[in-house]
C-alpha cells in the first residue's frame, strides 16, 4: 500500500523530529544496525582463528573418517565458502533463526533461553546489590572524605576493581563454603532437587510464583555468593564514580548555601548533591551490568552455574561458531540496551539535555 | 527518600538473606553426586564416544558385554548371556538373554541390537568408525551376529563400548530414528534422546543439561541381578579446584578428576582409589622431510635416538605424581602384550648427544606443538610437561621452541600433520591392544599424523597385520610385544608417562572401581 505523500513525511518526522519519541525511535534503528554490525565483526573475527571446528567437535578415529568429517561439515554448512556461510547465517538471523549449536546440536535460540534466564538472575541481584552499596559507599565515602570511613570504603573499592574476578570467586568459595559453611556448594539447587516449574527461567521468581518457598530459599542459598562476587567489581566501580561525583558537587556554592541555610546533610546530600551526580553514576552503572554478562563467564565456571557464561566459554572452546555468534548477539543487545536506557534516563534526569532535542 | 529509610531497607535484605542461607535445605532421596570436568555432548549412545558421555551411558543402556569393574581385558555377559567366535575370529554370534528387558519393560530382542548397532554405523558420528568392517544380521528373534571379511579378533572388545548400547528400536523408530544406510540425513533422535532413555540399564535418564548436570534415576524395572544402589545420579560439571573442596567437604560423593598432587591431602573421610590411566602421553617427530627445515631433519633416525635418549623419564615420572610410571611402550599397562618396566627406555645423555651431532640440525630452531591454554589430563599439564621435555631437548642440543596453543587450535594442527614435534596423548577407543597397532604404524591414523606413511617399516607392518589377524591370547600378547619394541627402535614415537588415575570417593560409596573407558562404574556403585 502506497503512502500518500503528507503520510510519508509524517513518518519520516517521526524519526528525524526533534522530542522524545523520535530519538528513540532513531536510537533503536541505531541499534538493529549495531547489531548487523556487530554480526559481521564476530563472524570475522571467528573465521581469523587458526583453528578447526570440525577437529574440535570430532573424536579423534571420527576426525580420521572422510565420510563422518564431509557429514559433519555438510551438517553445520562447513562446506560452503566463508562469505556465502555468512549470507545464510544472515538470511536466517533476518527469519529470527540463530542456526545449529555445533556443540549442543540444537538451535541456538533453544540454547540461549535456556542458559539466559540463569545469567539473568544472578546479574540482575549484582546489579541491585552493586547500585545500592556503591551509590552508598561512595556518598559515605565522600562525606567523610579523609577520614576513617573513607580510607577504608578506598581500600575496598580499590581491591574490588583490581582483583581478577576469577580469583576472588574462587577464594569466596574456599571461604564461605569450605571454611565456613556458610554458602552451599555448587549450581542452582541441591544436586538432583527439582526446579520449580520453568515460567520465568529465573528459580527464585518461579518458586515464588509457585508459592513454594522451600525451594525459593534454596534458590536464593546458591544465588546470593556468586552474584555477591560478581558484584565486588562493579561495587568498586560506582563507589569510585560517586564518590568523585559527589566530591566534585559538594565544592559548588549552591551547596555551601543549602548548608548554610541550615538544611539537614542528608537533605542536602538527597536535593542538591545526589541528583546533578547521577548522571555520571548512571553512566558507569549501565556500563557495569552489561560487563557483568562478560564477567560471568568466569563465576559461573567456579560455581558450576548453568548460565551464559558456561555456555559461551563451551562454544569458544569448541570453535562452536553458531554458538559464539550467539551469544555475541546477546551481550552486544544487552550493552545497546543499557546505553540507550542510559541516554533516555539522561534526558529524564536532566532538562538541558530535553531541551535540547 | 530518607537516609533511615535506606539503612533499614539494606538491614531488612541482611536479615532476609541470613535467613534464608541458614534456612534448612531439601531432604533429597538417596543421591550419588560425581563431579568431573564434562567431556559430553550427547547421552545419544550412536553420537557420544567421550568420557562423561561413556560414563553416563554405561548406566543408562547395556551392551551385548561388558567388564566388570576395573577390568578391560575379559568380557562378560551383558544383553547378550552367551557368545560364540568362529576359529578365524570373522564370526560372533551373540544369544540375547531371554529375560532382558528395557526400562519399559519391553523384551529385548535381536531387532533392536540390529537396530541399534546399524545406526551407530549410519548416522556417521563421532563413535562410528568403531563399525567400520563390521556387519550386522539377526538371523532370529534372539540372535545377533557380527561378522568382519578379514580376522578381527578385537570385536569382543569393540561391543563393550557403551557407544554400541542397545535402544529400544521401537521407541527410537517412533521418535524420528533410523538405522538406513542415509542415517546421517534422516536420523532426528538426538533430541530425543537427550530427554529420555530407551536402553536396559539399572538408571534411567531424569535430565541432561550440556553445561551443568544430568540426572539419573534408578530404572524400578531393571531385569538384572545387580540392581542400582541409588535413588538417583547426579553427574555435575565442576571445576577440578573445586571438585577437590566439595568431596572433602562431603557435598559430593565421587571426585574424578584430581591429580595425583591434589589427592594426596583430601583428608580422612575419603578413599582415595589409584590405579594406572588408560592415556599414555608420548612425543613424536615429524617424517614429513620437506614440511621445514627442521623437519627436513626430525625425518633423520639419528635425530630420533637424540631426542629418545635425551629424555629424562625419571623426572618427568616425579612430575606426573604419585602412581605414574615411565610409559614403556604405547600400550597401557593393562593390555595385553604390555611392556614392562624392565623395557623402559632410559636416559642416556652421551648417546644423545652424539646422536644429534649426527644428525646435524645444529643451529636449526624446531617447534614442539601442544594443548597450551591451561590442558590437563589426569592431572597432568600438558605445558608443564613440554617445559621439561624442551629443557631435557636443548641440554642435548635442540634449539627448542615451544609451541602451545589451545586445543581448538592446537589439535588440528596435530591431526592434519603440521607440528615438527607434538606432544600428546592416546586415549584407547576401544580396550585391545589392536587400538594401538591399527593407530600407531606407518600408515595408521598417528601414524600419519607423524608423517610415517604406508610402508615406511615393513617389520612394524607386518606385526601389524599379524596382530590384526591372530586370535591365539598367547601368541597375541607376544605379537604386541615384539611390535612395541620394534617401534622403540626406529617409530619417531617416544613413549613418555602413563599417569596414575584417581578417583577420590566419600567413604560411604562401596565398590568405586577406575575403568579405561568408562572412568567410574556407576552401575555397581552402592
Amino acid at each position: 500500500m502506497k503512502l500518500k505523500h503528507r503520510e510519508r513525511f509524517s513518518v519520516l518526522k517521526i524519526f528525524t523530529g526533534g522530542g522524545f519519541i523520535p530519538f528513540i525511535l532513531r536510537r533503536i534503528l541505531t541499534s538493529i544496525v549495531l547489531i548487523f554490525g556487530m554480526t559481521f565483526i564476530s563472524f570475522s573475527i571467528t573465521q581469523l582463528v587458526p583453528g578447526d571446528p570440525v577437529a574440535a567437535n570430532l573424536g579423534q578415529s571420527a576426525y580420521s573418517d572422510p565420510e563422518i568429517v564431509a557429514a559433519f561439515e555438510k551438517e553445520f554448512g562447513l562446506d560452503q565458502p566463508v562469505p556465502i556461510q555468512y549470507l545464510r547465517y544472515i538470511q536466517k538471523l533476518s527469519k529470527g533463526d540463530l542456526g545449529i549449536s555445533l556443540s549442543s546440536k540444537r538451535p541456538v535460540l533453544t540454547d540461549l533461553k535456556e542458559y539466559f534466564p540463569a545469567t539473568m538472575e544472578i546479574a540482575l541481584v549484582a546489579v541491585f546489590l552493586s547500585l545500592i552499596f556503591g551509590l552508598l559507599f561512595g556518598i559515605i565515602s565522600a562525606v567523610t572524605r579523609d577520614r576513617l570511613p573513607d580510607q577504608l570504603i578506598r581500600v575496598f573499592s580499590l581491591t574490588g576493581v583490581s582483583m581478577p574476578t576469577f580469583w576472588t570467586a574462587l577464594t569466596a568459595f574456599y571461604i564461605f563454603f569450605f571454611v565456613l559453611g556458610w554458602a552451599p556448594g555448587t549450581g542452582r539447587l541441591d544436586p538432583g532437587a527439582e526446579p520449580p516449574k520453568k515460567q520465568t527461567g529465573l528459580f527464585t521468581i518461579d518458586a515464588l510464583i509457585e508459592a513454594d518457598f522451600s525451594t525459593f530459599r534454596q534458590a536464593f542459598s546458591y544465588l546470593l555468593l556468586p552474584a555477591i562476587v560478581l558484584a565486588i567489581y562493579a561495587v568498586g566501580i560506582i563507589t569510585r564514580f560517586t564518590r568523585a561525583s559527589v566530591l566534585e558537587i559538594l565544592g559548588n556554592d549552591y551547596v555551601r548555601s543549602a548548608r548554610a541555610k541550615g538544611l539537614p546533610e542528608y537533605i542536602v546530600i538527597k536535593r542538591h548533591v545526589l541528583r546533578p551526580a547521577l548522571l555520571s553514576i548512571i553512566t558507569v552503572a549501565g556500563v557495569s551490568f552489561a560487563s557483568l554478562m562478560a564477567g560471568s563467564v568466569l563465576v559461573e565456571n567456579v560455581f558450576s552455574w548453568p548460565g551464559l557464561g558456561q555456555y559461551a566459554y563451551r562454544a569458544a572452546v569448541g570453535l562452536d561458531l553458531p554458538g559464539i555468534m550467539g551469544v555475541s548477539m546477546v551481550v552486544a543487545t544487552v550493552y545497546i540496551t543499557m546505553n540507550l536506557i542510559v541516554d533516555v534516563l539522561y534526558r529524564v534526569i536532566d532538562p538541558q539535555l530535553r531541551k535540547s532535542n | 527518600m530518607k537516609f533511615k529509610e535506606i539503612i533499614g531497607i539494606l538491614f531488612s535484605i541482611a536479615l532476609i538473606s541470613s535467613v534464608v542461607v541458614s534456612g534448612p535445605v531439601n531432604a533429597a532421596p538417596k543421591t550419588l553426586t560425581v563431579e568431573t570436568v564434562f567431556q559430553l555432548t550427547s547421552t545419544d549412545p550412536a553420537r557420544s564416544f567421550e568420557q562423561t558421555g561413556n560414563m553416563i551411558n554405561r548406566a543408562l543402556y547395556e551392551t551385548l558385554l561388558t567388564y566388570k569393574g576395573g577390568d578391560a581385558s575379559t568380557p562378560i555377559a551383558g544383553v547378550a548371556s552367551k557368545w560364540t567366535v568362529n576359529a578365524d575370529a570373522t564370526v560372533f554370534t551373540f544369544t540375547i538373554d531371554p529375560k532382558a528387558k528395557f526400562s519399559d519393560g519391553t523384551k529385548i530382542t535381536s531387532a533392536d541390537a540390529l537396530f541399534s548397532l546399524n545406526r551407530l554405523k549410519n548416522v556417521k558420528g563421532n563413535p562410528s568408525s568403531l563399525m567400520n568392517g563390521i556387519t550386522v544380521s539377526a538371523p532370529d528373534a534372539g540372535t545377533v551376529v557380527l561378522t568382519t571379511e578379514k580376522p578381527t579378533p578385537q570385536v569382543l572388545a569393540i561391543v563393550t563400548s557403551p557407544a554400541l548400547g542397545v535402544l529400544n528400536s521401537k521407541l527410537v523408530k517412533a521418535n524420528g530414528g533410523s538405522d538406513a544406510v542415509d542415517a546421517k540425513d534422516t536420523d532426528k533422535a538426538l533430541d530425543f534422546l537427550k530427554s529420555a532413555s530407551v536402553g536396559s540399564g539399572p538408571y534411567t535418564l531424569k535430565s541432561f543439561n550440556l553445561t551443568t548436570e544430568v540426572v539419573l534415576i534408578k530404572n524400578k524395572k531393571y531385569w538384572g541381578k545387580t540392581q542400582a544402589g541409588y535413588d538417583q545420579i547426579v553427574v555435575r560439571n565442576v571445576p577440578v579446584n573445586v571438585q577437590r573442596l566439595n568431596v572433602i567437604k562431603g557435598s559430593s560423593s565421587i571426585a574424578v578428576d584430581l591429580s595425583p598432587d591434589q589427592a594426596s591431602d583430601v583428608g580422612k573421610l575419603v578413599n582415595v582409589v589409584k590405579g594406572q590411566a588408560s592415556n599414555v602421553f608420548f612425543l613424536y617427530l615429524s617424517q614429513q622431510k620437506a614440511f621445514s627445515a627442521a623437519t627436513a631433519f626430525t625425518s633423520n633416525a639419528s635425530c630420533i635416538e637424540a631426542a629418545r635418549y635425551g629424555i629424562n623419564y625419571k623426572k618427568i615420572v616425579r612430575y606426573a605424581g604419585l602412581g605414574a610410571i615411565q610409559a614403556p611402550g604405547i600400550i597401557p599397562s593393562f593390555f595385553s602384550g604390555a611392556l614392562t618396566q624392565k623395557d623402559v627406555i632410559k636416559q642416556d645423555t652421551a648417546r644423545a648427544k652424539a646422536a644429534f651431532d649426527a644428525c646435524g640440525m645444529k643451529d636449526t630452531p624446531v617447534q614442539i606443538g601442544f594443548w597450551g591454554d591451561g590442558g590437563a589430563v589426569n592431572g597432568l599439564n600438558f605445558a608443564s610437561l613440554a617445559a621439561l621435555v624442551d629443557e631435557d631437548l636443548r641440554a642435548v642440543g635442540f634449539k627448542v621452541k615451544l609451541n602451545g596453543a589451545p586445543i581448538a587450535v592446537s589439535l588440528p594442527l596435530y591431526r592434519e600433520n603440521k607440528e615438527e614435534i607434538g606432544l600428546w596423548l592416546w586415549g584407547p577407543d576401544w580396550p585391545d591392544s589392536t587400538n594401538y597397532t591399527e593407530s600407531f604404524s606407518p600408515g595408521t591414523k598417528v601414524g600419519l599424523r607423524m608423517g610415517w606413511l604406508a610402508g615406511a617399516d615393513s617389520v612394524i607392518e607386518g606385526l601389524r597385520a599379524k596382530a590384526a589377524t591372530e586370535t591365539d591370547a598367547k601368541k597375541r600378547a607376544a605379537i604386541f610385544r615384539e611390535w612395541q619394541l620394534e617401534m622403540n627402535k626406529r617409530s619417531p614415537l617416544i613413549p613418555l608417562v602413563q599417569p596414575a588415575a584417581i578417583l577420590v570417593a566419600n567413604k560411604s560409596v562401596k565398590n568405586v572401581q577406575d575403568h579405561p573407558i568408562w572412568k567410574v562404574n556407576l552401575t555397581e556403585l552402592g
